[in-house]
């Protein structure tokens, strides 16, 4: 299943084995899950006392507690539902530039990863492409690891074309979203910072738990092969700007993107999402055991 | 000049490469860094190797502009090379002493950009069409040069440099020549002496001539030297062009001439006199003759009475053609030896050596002024002469004829009591002799005093009664009359006119005059045993009016503009050739997955 992709080595499927997704807060789920519910039910986690009414069964009264105020409370548990994990694939055709270093393929590999690791503890997951070509990738949950084999061959055959809008991209993922979840988005984010934030913005809007993932090719944080006097174009809008790279130019490039980096992260932070950046020329397998505490995962 | 530049430039950098277009994820950090490029003093600079290669280009041409140059002091030299013929004189090495000298002028003006002005001294000093600069200059016009075949006039030499000595004109006159300098004038005049005393054995005057007009064989004289310091065994032969036919040996002791005499030669148009064994100096070795008339006698009779003409046809050696004064032409004249107008004269110059029987008076262009008389008498003759040698005018008594009125250009031969009864003289090259009583018809030995006047008249006018030693080299002549082309031994053909004077004569060797009709040989010699003598090299001498000598500061402005304008196009074309080369496809990194 995994032949297809080579990131998914024996030691990282035992690693993404031991790896279990924690929402920073509950959510309200699908179904009977591991996850604690803002939903009251038959856990074995207390949630709280409520004064007793007739009708409550009267096995849940604290007897301890009528004894001391000599007034009958029932007690609350918690429910445990699965937790709705959204994850959104930037496929625009900036994420094929640079040609070297494997930029979307690596994308694929997180979202797969991501999804492993969900499904392995029975939660729901939904890919969703942000170009919104639903052609390749359906609407709606897939549930259980025997899906993971589906989602791999789909995968695979995604080409990344066209130009994203991300704000207006994930508002309009936003709309269709019925209930909050732990989401994650990944992304070049190679827009302005303004777009990066209008669209993470609105889904910190809704109460999704976001973790942003920024992914970089190998050679895109050293000016992406270009030196002398070179005229770069914009692989989504074919835009063209003619510039002289030297050594100290591309220096300077480089400390921008990182900038624009930092500013995103920061940006996540504060609303109170999460963020990891990925270069691809850093092994995959070490980056996301790095990244798993980051990305809200726990052993 | 600068306008004039740019389209160049613009060639140059329209053929550099396009920039190397490459797709990259987004263009938003690159937009940035143009943003903050463009900020920058000189963003758009690029220091890379073109700029400079533009700017100095540029530069170049801005100093073009102002049209520079280098001032450098000049000397302006006179050189005068000595061209004649002894300079063909072989050196011990094997090269000639024209070349040794040739090549002594080279190494003194190696490096230099001085102003030469080069005179030549043979045939006659002249000076070299156009002044020459430096070495290349000279140089490229010695590998041109030649020695003649004409002996040097050291006076006109002497004369040459006495003038450039006392003349401002010059800082330096350097002379290359086998002769020293006297005076010695350091720093100011500069001999260049090439060769050294040698040995050699010498022709002088070679002439061959017919002993009488009907003689079927001709004799010949040759002038030979020993110019050497030991005693000669000289061999010398006579030969026609194809065959010898003469030899004989003799032996000279040293610094003599002596003359030999070869009779009974059989007739030919060329002969060439030959001396062994040869030596370093053979030009003189050979020489060269012709005989004025060949063994037949030619001769156009033109009288109203052809019977005058019986008596002629008699004669041996002689062909003769009669016409009447009516038909005559002066086409005709022109392919015989000689005419004879007898009662009748022609209307212009005749093509030919003539003889004028009782010509008419006052006729153009002879314009006798004649007087007839009966009887008439021989009172004074010229003697010796060739017209009257042997003649008893005692026994000569025509019975009528006329008296000529003394002649602007004819001289008198012999007269009467009442003027000249025959008058001779050249005009255009040409031999006229004019009779004023009848000649004819010739008696032969019916009237022997008539008879030997008309053969000696025939011997003059045919040419082969003279004794001619031959032309000079270098001396000119004039161009017989029907001649309009002169072909050099060389085989150079000179296209001339009747009556020039002829000065291409600087070749030893046998010249052929080519007219319409007729065609002779004229031979041509070194001929000169004062300069065959090479013991000795007498010394060039030139007067110095004054001692002291002003050098005016001369200087040579030589302009740079040029050399910067082809500097800085060829930079520009090898900016172009370099980006031509260089030139990268326009897409290289398309990308993708």
């Amino acid at each position: 299943m995994f032949d297809l992709i080579p990131e998914f080595t024996p030691k990282l499927v035992a690693e993404l084995d031991r790896l279990r997704l924690r929402a920073k807060r509950e959510f309200v789920g699908m179904g009977h899950g591991s996850h604690t519910s803002p939903r009251r039910g038959s856990s074995l986690e207390f949630s709280e006392f409520r004064p007793y009414v007739a009708g409550d069964d009267f096995r849940y009264l604290d007897w301890g507690l009528y004894a001391r105020t000599d007034k009958f409370y029932v007690k609350l548990f918690k429910e445990e539902e699965d937790l709705l994990t959204y994850i959104f694939l930037d496929d625009s055709a900036s994420m094929a530039y640079p040609a070297e270093g494997g930029k979307f393929r690596a994308a694929i590999a997180l979202t797969l990863a991501l999804a492993y690791v969900a499904l392995s503890q029975g939660d729901r997951v939904m890919v969703r492409l942000l170009s919104g070509r639903s052609d390749v990738v359906n609407r709606g949950f897939l549930q259980g690891r025997n899906r993971l084999g589906e989602l791999v061959q789909r995968l695979v055959r995604i080409e990344p074309s066209g130009a994203l809008d991300l704000a207006a991209s994930l508002a309009h993922e936003l709309i269709a979203i019925k209930r909050a979840g732990k989401a994650f988005v990944i992304s070049d984010f190679m827009m302005l910072f303004n777009s990066v934030s209008r669209g993470l913005g609105l889904f910190a809007a809704a109460n999704m738990d976001v973790s942003a993932i920024h992914v970089l090719g190998a050679s895109e944080l050293s000016g992406q092969g270009a030196s002398g006097e070179v005229e770069v174009v914009d692989a989504e809008t074919g835009e063209r700007v003619r510039l002289f790279l030297d050594e100290r130019e591309r220096t300077k490039y480089s400390e921008t993107l990182l900038r624009h980096s930092r500013q995103i992260r920061a940006f996540c932070l504060r609303l109170g999402m999460r963020y990891a950046l990925y270069n691809t020329s850093e092994s995959f397998e070490h980056f996301f055991v790095k990244a798993a505490s980051e990305l809200g995962m726990v052993r | 000049m600068l306008a004039g530049l740019l389209p160049v430039l613009a060639l140059a950098y329209m053929l550099r490469g396009r920039p190397r277009r490459v797709i990259v994820s987004s263009v938003i950090a690159f937009r940035a860094l143009r943003a903050r490029q463009g900020r920058r003093r000189l963003a758009k600079v690029h220091l890379d190797w073109t700029f400079f290669v533009e700017a100095l280009i540029l530069s170049l041409a801005a100093l073009a502009a102002a049209e520079p140059y280098v001032v450098r002091p000049r000397k302006s030299v006179a050189v005068v090379l000595d061209n004649s013929g002894v300079m063909q004189v072989l050196m011990p090495s094997g090269i000639s002493a024209f070349e040794a000298a040739k090549m002594r002028l080279v190494s003194y003006f190696a490096g230099s950009s001085d102003h030469i002005t080069l005179y030549l001294t043979a045939p006659r000093p002249h000076r070299w069409e156009s002044p020459l600069n430096g070495q290349s200059g000279i140089e490229a016009v010695l590998n041109k040069l030649k020695p003649v075949d004409a002996a040097e006039d050291l006076a006109a030499v002497s004369e040459l440099l006495t003038d450039l000595v006392n003349s401002d004109r010059y800082d330096q006159i350097v002379v290359a020549s086998r002769h020293e300098l006297n005076p010695v004038l350091p720093g100011r005049v500069v001999g260049l002496t090439v060769g050294g005393p040698v040995s050699n054995y010498a022709l002088g005057s070679f002439t061959v001539w017919r002993p009488s007009l009907t003689s079927p064989t001709v004799e010949a004289r040759v002038t030979v030297a020993n110019f050497s310091t030991s005693k000669a065994e000289l061999k010398l032969t006579i030969d026609d062009a194809r065959n010898s036919i003469a030899e004989k040996s003799l032996e000279l002791v040293p610094n003599t001439v002596e003359t030999v005499e070869f009779p009974n030669l059989p007739a030919a148009p060329l002969f060439r006199a030959t001396l062994a064994p040869s030596d370093r100096f053979p030009l003189d070795n050979t020489a060269y003759a012709v005989v004025g008339s060949s063994s037949v006698v030619k001769i156009l009779f033109v009288s109203p009475f052809e019977e005058h003409a019986a008596g002629l046809r008699e004669l041996p050696g002689v062909r003769l053609l009669t016409e009447s004064p009516e038909k005559y032409s002066p086409a005709d004249a022109s392919s015989v030896d000689l005419a004879i107008f007898d009662y009748t004269a022609p209307k212009e110059w005749p093509a030919c050596n003539s003889l004028l029987v009782m010509p008419p008076g006052s006729t153009p262009p002879f314009d006798f002024d004649v007087m007839p008389a009966s009887p008439i008498a021989f009172l004074t003759w010229v003697a010796p002469d060739p017209l009257t040698d042997g003649v008893n005018f005692r026994l000569l008594k025509p019975r009528q004829g006329e008296f000529f009125a003394p002649h602007p250009w004819m001289r008198s031969v012999a007269s009467g009591l009442q003027g000249s009864l025959i008058l001779a003289g050249e005009r255009e090259g040409r031999r006229y002799v004019a009779l004023g009583f009848e000649a004819f018809p010739y008696l032969g030995k019916a009237n022997l005093p008539m008879s030997v006047l008309t053969l000696n008249i025939l011997s003059y006018l045919s040419g082969s009664f003279s004794v001619s030693a031959g032309f000079r080299a270098g001396l000119p002549w004039r161009v017989p009359s029907g001649i309009h082309q002169i072909i050099l031994p060389s085989g150079k053909t000179i296209t001339t006119r009747p009556g020039d004077l002829f000065t291409e004569t600087y070749e030893q060797g046998v010249y052929r005059l080519v007219g319409p009709n007729n065609e002779e040989l004229r031979a041509v010699n070194f001929d000169n045993l004062a300069e065959s003598n090479l013991l000795v090299a007498t010394p060039i001498e030139f007067n110095v009016a004054r001692k002291t000598f002003s050098s005016s500061a001369r200087t040579d402005k030589r302009p740079l503009a040029g050399a910067l304008i082809v500097l800085a196009l060829a930079l520009a074309a090898l900016e172009a050739i370099f980006n031509y080369l260089a030139r990268r496809p326009a897409v290289v990194d398309a990308g993708g997955e």
